[in-house]
Formats: structure tokens, C-alpha cells, sequence
């Protein structure tokens, strides 16, 4: 049995609600370069994480050159030999682009001191081993944000890693710096260093990787040459769980009004969005489909008067409205619930009824006075309504499931009778029979007249409950796909886009 | 099944951090009482709340601002500047109700200051109560030139040291703000919104909670509730002088983090600070009631504090622990 560089044997990670990775196990041999794909939330980054030594795994074991190791921190990793490079760069601002560089491996005299002589050397050899026509001494504030990115990377590398993980590297590059990477990355990879490639860009995986991992939903779906497979492939098996109706029916027929309820006219924000158009209408679901990153949820946080457009228009019933704030959106009947259900959306040490409340604070006082009766009451309904499994209305929401966290973040949104919902991500990291519930009250609600905005990341469940389909990519509207001829490929082209087009809309921002 | 409910009962009761604060009181009366009966005395019991009374009027303001996480390090200082305006305008003859009337007026317009630039100025609390600390004990000590302000007329004076049936007036005043804010902490919405932006100011936001009003009107509070504390206080000893107050922040912040609250918001209550106050000061009065060495005073101090820390940090690991072990056994099952 050969052995790998690196490998994982049945690596599992829990947390609570979710989980993320389940029975994982994937070799890395040496001198390859080893792509993984799979959609938002499929336990790409868990893995990462787990194998940069910042979580521990809560079964299975790593082991490297077939040796079983435990990383107590991520030092120990290091130490090891793997070196990753996150997505959220680690830089510091103000200080020199070769003092970032070797941060964590500075060249010492013998006397203990910085050898400062030599860090610049070291530098200017590394930028010119990329070819970058770049002075070490520059700060990285100064860098566009594509050269910094390949600074953080050259950080890893100066480490010289026996294993180098790079997660989602290209997001904010150009052809040119995603050029140089790639030389970097065979260069390496002829040196017989192995290389893990996180990437949403598949055509990226095609060009670059020798070997494909696809996980889904925590688990490692399969392992593919890439010589053997193309795009389709690695779409159907990211996607492909079996379609059982978890998304549930709308009774169609309602008569969709001419006039949308919300209208955005070339709406803009600086270094967000840049002209989105934008319909939504009652007794409809549209959703705002698009990688990460590609301006959905700004879009929405400034429907929700959270950021100021720098142009255009927010037409809201008819007439254009200034939101300045959430208050201001409350009161017009737009609701808003965040993707970010841990740090946005619950008060985690606090119970269902204490939640419940948080947006309703004014209606259910008199004079004042919170109405503790009242409160109770709404908690007891809303827990009946929506199906919550828990011991009560004062059960703390961190210890119920992610997919009840979600029901009651939903049902304080819903609950306040909006006429425009606005849900971000409703779905993510909860289970599918949560899921499904979800799904249904979203039908009901449309069903009921109500005006249903969603951002969503999961291509089935766009495809599957949206009447319209708004993808965004970089920055504004790439096309709007009616619900009924959009399938997975045309939304993922949008979505995607080529690199070239890509580039193009980014030199507009 | 009745008893189960009765246990659930219980341990609702004792997971109340107010519950352990209590009862630790409590001990410390009981041993205390039953080793030295001047302890429970009136006669010391009185002279104990009296050195309480001004601490439990700031404590009043500072709990709900601590709950909405914020700080505030220069009350003493705003006690100390408005209590000195207002007994100089006692001295200049002006009516006791119009003192009142300047020493709280002057207490809301400190407050309000650091309230502005802590919540729409988005700078550090911590560091703008430092500041404003210095700047404000510093106009006293620019303006009376180091020299205390005493010859107060009798009817300012009435003010601290008058007695309702044998009460001196100040614990009275005490009495009613800490049972009025217990009663109103968690009742009235202003209030309730503490707990909101303490546990999650980002939520919050999202919420439609207006946190930065919030913020800055919970200051004023503060503000006024440290001038209240300072007319008593100069009315009490007949006299301003700069040091008046001083170091009292920090005796209000510990009591308040021994009754419960945290630094990061979210958790406190009257209740709480009035018995985490009393036990500080309880301890004190112990002390000397058993002619203790009362340097080791500081030092007792900071271990009541410390051990409130280590308490609230248990619960917390415990509580996360907790968490995860339903959440895996919930997992497991679901698999």
C-alpha cells in the first residue's frame, strides 16, 4: 500500500446543529496538486480548518508520510510542514511587504536581532522568483488587493511547506496575477511539494489539478483524474443528492400584480453593487442567486436601510423611499433575516421568548411597560406554529438545533407580518426536515400574498422554489432566468461567468 | 413527577447568579451576627447602609449601562463636579430646588458628553471615561483652587442628613432607586433594550432597536443618577472638597460585576448589585468590628471581585459544555 504526503482516515467534525464533516477520508500524495469542490457549506472549510490544526477532529485521524500525528494548535502544523493560506488575509497593513513575508520565520544574527540585511534579500529573491516588479520595502497597504494576495501566499510558501493548502486564492485576482500563481503552484509541485486547491472556479480545478476530491453536505462524495472528468461531471456530483420533494408546492394561480412591490432602479454601492435593477413582486418568491461575494446580501442590507446607496433608486409600493435605517424598514413592512444566524440573527444566551421579542419590542409594550403575558404568550403560539422542538418558551436558543434556531429567527420575521420578507440564506447548515419546513412556510406565505426576497446559495433549492431567478455576478444583475426554463447550468453560467468577463466587470468597479 | 418539578424548581432558583450572591450575604450575616452581636445592631446596620447609599444610587446607573456593555470610568468625577456646583449654589443662596435642579442638570450634561462620543463618535468607552474623569475633576480642582467648599445653609444640608423614623434620609433615597430600577429593569422596554444590545449589538441593530440612542440616553441616565449622588454626598458632610467621591467607580464597578454583570453586556441586575455592594462593604465593616487589620481592606476587595470573575467563568465553561453535549447527543441520534 503506498502512502500518502498527507491523509485523512475517516476524519468527522460536529458542531452544534450541523455536521460539517462526516467520515472523511482523502489522500494527498506527493508532487500533486489536489483540487476540492463543492458548494457553500459542503465542509470544505471545516476541512481546512482541521488540517491547519484550529480545530480538532472529533473522530478520525490525520496522518502524514503514514504516520498518525495530532495537531494540538496550528503551530504544530506548521511545524509539521503544512502551510495554509486562508481566504481573510493575515497581513499587516503598515508594515513592508518582505516583513510580511517572513513574519513567522524572520532571519536572525547570531546575536538574536532581526537580520534585516537578509530578510530584504531573501525578499527581493522571492518577488523575483514570481517575477513581481515589486520593492520589499514597499508597505502592503500600497498593494492592490490581488498583488496582497499573492503576498499572503508567498508568506506560506517562504516556510517552505511539505504541503500547501490554498483556499478560494484567485477571488480577487486578474488573469495576470492568476498567471503567476499557477507557475508558482508547478513550480512547487515539481519540487514535490503537494498543493490542496480550494475552488469555487471549476474551469480553474481543470486547468491546474491532477486530482479532484468532491464533498457534499459534510461528506467526500468521490475522487476523480481530471483527465477522466469535465465540468458537467463535477456539477452533477457537487449537486446531486436525490431530489425527493423536500421543497414542497405552491398552489399557483394567484395573479401576479403589474407593479412590483419593491423596485431598485441602477442602485450602487460604493465598492459593494454597481447598477442593479431589481423586481419583486407580491404573492411571488424571487431569489438573488451567485457565488459569495458576488453583492447579494448588500444588495439586501440596503433594501433593509443597514447601507446608504450611493446612486440610484429604491422604489418600495409605488413611491421611491429613503431607508436610513432598519427602524425606518420595519415600519414600511420589510423584514430581514440575516444568514449569519450565530452573530447577527440570535441572542444565543437568551431564551426563544427573549428573541421573539427583539423586534417587537414596541408592540408589545403599553406605556412603556413590556407585556411579560403577552410575550409569553406569542412564544407559546410560535413555538406550536412553527413546529419548534424544545422543552419551553424560556429554553435557551443555543442549545436547540440549527435547524430550530432557524425557525425561530424565521418566525420572529414572519411573525410581524411583513409585506416584503427578505431571507438570507434560509437554509444553510440545518437539516432537511428543517429545510423542508422552511420551504413549505415559504410557499405558504407567498401563497398568502406576501412578497419574498431570498438570497441563497444552494442551486436546488433556487432552482426549486423560486418563481424568478436574479443571479448576481461581481458586483451587479448578470441575467434574470425565469424559474420555469432555468436549470443548473444556466445559473451556474451566470454565475460563474468566464474569468475574462469576470475581469472586465471588476475593471468597471 | 412532583418532585422533579419541585428539583427543577430549585435549581431554577440557584442558576440565578443573584441566588449565589444571596446566600453569600447571607453566610457572612449569619457567622458575623453570631460572633459579634454589634453587627446586627441597628445602630451598625444603619451606619452600614449609610456608607452604601451613595454607591447604590451610581449603582443604579451603571448596572443598565453595564448590561448594554458599555463602561463608564469617570462617575466618581461627575459626582464630585456636580455635587460642588450645586452646594455653591446653595452657598450663593440660591433655593435648595434650584441647587437640586443645577447638580442634576450638570450630572445629564456630563453624562451626555461621554455619551455622545462613546455612541455616535463609535470611540472607546473606556478610554473617553478617562479622559472626561480627569477633565471633569480637573474644572473642580481648576475652579475652587484645591479648596473645599464647606458653610452650606441648613437646608441643603437637610438634604443628607435629615431623618424619616430614625432613617437618614439618603438610605431612603437608596431604598427607592434600588427598588424602583429592580422593578423597572426588566419591565420597561427603555431598559429591556439594554439586554438586547449587550447580548448581541449586531442583532440588535438588525432588530430595529435604536442602539445608539440608547447608548447615549443610558449615559445621561448615569449622569444624573451621579449627580443625584453627588448633591447627597456634599449635603451628607456639609462639605465639597476634590477628592470627594474619588475611587468610587471602581467600588460601583466591582459591586455591580459581583452582583452578576459581565463586561461584554448582556447580564446584570439591581438586585445583584445591591447585594454584591453590601458584601463588599459588609466585609469591610466586619473588619472593623473585630479590630481586623484594615490595610488587608484593598486586598479583600480584590479577591471578592476575582473570585466573582472565576464563578462566572465556570458557569460559562459549563454551560458551553452543556451545550455541546445535547447537541452531539442530538447528532448522534439524528445519524
Amino acid at each position: 500500500m503506498s502512502t500518502y504526503r498527507l491523509e485523512t482516515r475517516g476524519l468527522s467534525k460536529i458542531f452544534p446543529g450541523v455536521v460539517a464533516l462526516n467520515n472523511v477520508s482523502i489522500g494527498f500524495g506527493s508532487g500533486e496538486v489536489h483540487g476540492i469542490v463543492g458548494e457553500n457549506g459542503a465542509g470544505k472549510s471545516t476541512l481546512i480548518m482541521t488540517l491547519a490544526g484550529q480545530y480538532k477532529p472529533d473522530e478520525g485521524e490525520i496522518r502524514i508520510d503514514g504516520e498518525k500525528i495530532v495537531f494540538k494548535n496550528a503551530q504544530e502544523a506548521q511545524a509539521n510542514g503544512i502551510s495554509v493560506v486562508f481566504q481573510e488575509l493575515s497581513l499587516v497593513p503598515n508594515l513592508s511587504i518582505a516583513e510580511n513575508i517572513f513574519t513567522n520565520n524572520q532571519p536572525m544574527t547570531k546575536l538574536g536581532m532581526v537580520d534585516w540585511k537578509k530578510l530584504w534579500k531573501m525578499g527581493e529573491e522571492l518577488l523575483q522568483s514570481l517575477q513581481l516588479d515589486l520593492n520589499p520595502h514597499t508597505p502592503v497597504q500600497m498593494l492592490s488587493s490581488a498583488k496582497q494576495q499573492l503576498v499572503e501566499i508567498l508568506k506560506a510558501v517562504s516556510l517552505k511547506p511539505r504541503v500547501l493548502v490554498l483556499d478560494e486564492p484567485t477571488s480577487s485576482m486578474t488573469e495576470i496575477e492568476i498567471e503567476k500563481l499557477f507557475s508558482l503552484i508547478r513550480q512547487l509541485k515539481d519540487e514535490g511539494c503537494t498543493i490542496i486547491y480550494i475552488s469555487h472556479h471549476l474551469k480553474e480545478i481543470l486547468a491546474l489539478c491532477d486530482t479532484v476530491s468532491i464533498l457534499k453536505d459534510g461528506c467526500h462524495v468521490c475522487d476523480a483524474k481530471v483527465e477522466d472528468i469535465d465540468e458537467n461531471f463535477l456539477i452533477s456530483k457537487m449537486v446531486g443528492r436525490t431530489v425527493d420533494n423536500i421543497y414542497g408546492v405552491r398552489h399557483s394561480g394567484r395573479i401576479v400584480p403589474d407593479e412590483p412591490i419593491l423596485r431598485l432602479e441602477n442602485l450602487s454601492c460604493m465598492g459593494k453593487f454597481h447598477n442593479v435593477n431589481l423586481n419583486v413582486y407580491e404573492g411571488q418568491i424571487t431569489t438573488l442567486s451567485g457565488l459569495v461575494g458576488s453583492g447579494r446580501t448588500e444588495v439586501c442590507q440596503c433594501i433593509f436601510g443597514l447601507e446608504q446607496p450611493f446612486e440610484g433608486k429604491i422604489y418600495y409600493q409605488g413611491k421611491e423611499r429613503i431607508i436610513k435605517n432598519p427602524q425606518d424598514a420595519i415600519t414600511l413592512g420589510i423584514s430581514y433575516m440575516t444568514e449569519d444566524r450565530k452573530n447577527e440573527g440570535l441572542y444565543l444566551h437568551e431564551s426563544i421568548a427573549f428573541n421573539l421579542s427583539a423586534n417587537r419590542l414596541r408592540t408589545l409594550s403599553k406605556f412603556g411597560f413590556i407585556r411579560e403575558a403577552d410575550n409569553q404568550k406569542l412564544a407559546e403560539n410560535i413555538i406550536k406554529k412553527y413546529n419548534v422542538s424544545c422543552r419551553g418558551p424560556q429554553q435557551t436558543v443555543e442549545t436547540l438545533s440549527g435547524g430550530n434556531q432557524q425557525k425561530v429567527m424565521l418566525a420572529e420575521w414572519v411573525e410581524i407580518m411583513p409585506k416584503l420578507l427578505i431571507v438570507d440564506e434560509p437554509t444553510r447548515g440545518i437539516d432537511v426536515g428543517a429545510k423542508s419546513e422552511i420551504y413549505n412556510n415559504l410557499h405558504a406565505l407567498a401563497n398568502q400574498g406576501m412578497a419574498i426576497l431570498v438570497v441563497s446559495s444552494d442551486l436546488l433549492e433556487v432552482l426549486n422554489i423560486s418563481d424568478k431567478i436574479v443571479v448576481m455576478n461581481t458586483g451587479t444583475v448578470a441575467g434574470v432566468l425565469d424559474a420555469a426554463e432555468a436549470t443548473e447550468e444556466s445559473v451556474l453560467r451566470l454565475s460563474a461567468g468566464t474569468l475574462q468577463a469576470n475581469q472586465q466587470k471588476v475593471g468597471v468597479i | 413527577m412532583s418532585k422533579t418539578k419541585l428539583l427543577d424548581g430549585v435549581k431554577k432558583v440557584t442558576n440565578q447568579r443573584e441566588f449565589f450572591i444571596i446566600a453569600l450575604v447571607a453566610v457572612v450575616y449569619i457567622v458575623a451576627g453570631s460572633f459579634n452581636e454589634n453587627f446586627l445592631s441597628k445602630g451598625n446596620q444603619l451606619a452600614l447602609l449609610m456608607s452604601v447609599a451613595t454607591l447604590l444610587v451610581l449603582g443604579v446607573g451603571v448596572t443598565p449601562l453595564m448590561i448594554a456593555g458599555c463602561f463608564d470610568m469617570s462617575i466618581a468625577s461627575i459626582l464630585a463636579l456636580s455635587g460642588g456646583l450645586a452646594s455653591s449654589a446653595a452657598i450663593s443662596g440660591w433655593p435648595t430646588w434650584a441647587c437640586i435642579a443645577l447638580g442634576l442638570t450638570a450630572g445629564a450634561l456630563m453624562g451626555a458628553f461621554n455619551g455622545f462620543f462613546v455612541s455616535y463618535g463609535e470611540m472607546p468607552a473606556f478610554v473617553v471615561t478617562l479622559a472626561t474623569k480627569n477633565m471633569f475633576r480637573g474644572l473642580l480642582l481648576a475652579v475652587t483652587q484645591g479648596h473645599s467648599l464647606v458653610g452650606f445653609p441648613a437646608n441643603y444640608t437637610a438634604i443628607g442628613q435629615s431623618q424619616i423614623l430614625g432613617i437618614q434620609l439618603p438610605i431612603l433615597f437608596a431604598a427607592f432607586f434600588v427598588i424602583i430600577g429592580a422593578m423597572l429593569l426588566k419591565r420597561l422596554r427603555f431598559f429591556r433594550q439594554c439586554f438586547f444590545i449587550g447580548g448581541n449589538e449586531k442583532a440588535a441593530k438588525l432588530s430595529g432597536i435604536r442602539v445608539k440612542r440608547t447608548k447615549f440616553l443610558l449615559y445621561v441616565f448615569l449622569g444624573i443618577m451621579a449627580g443625584f449622588a453627588g448633591i447627597i454626598t456634599t449635603a451628607r458632610y456639609g462639605s465639597c472638597m476634590t477628592t470627594t467621591g474619588e475611587n468610587m467607580e471602581l467600588s460601583v464597578i466591582t459591586g455591580t460585576i459581583i452582583g452578576g454583570a459581565s463586561m461584554s453586556g448582556g447580564s446584570g441586575s439591581i438586585v445583584g448589585m445591591f447585594f454584591g455592594v453590601l458584601l463588599m462593604t459588609s466585609v469591610t465593616n466586619i473588619m472593623n468590628l473585630f479590630g481586623a487589620d484594615i490595610f488587608w481592606q484593598t486586598f479583600i476587595e480584590g479577591i471578592a471581585l476575582f473570585g466573582a470573575i472565576c464563578l462566572d467563568q465556570v458557569t460559562k465553561m459549563n454551560r458551553n459544555r452543556s451545550v455541546r453535549r445535547e447537541a452531539e447527543a442530538l447528532l448522534r441520534k439524528q445519524r
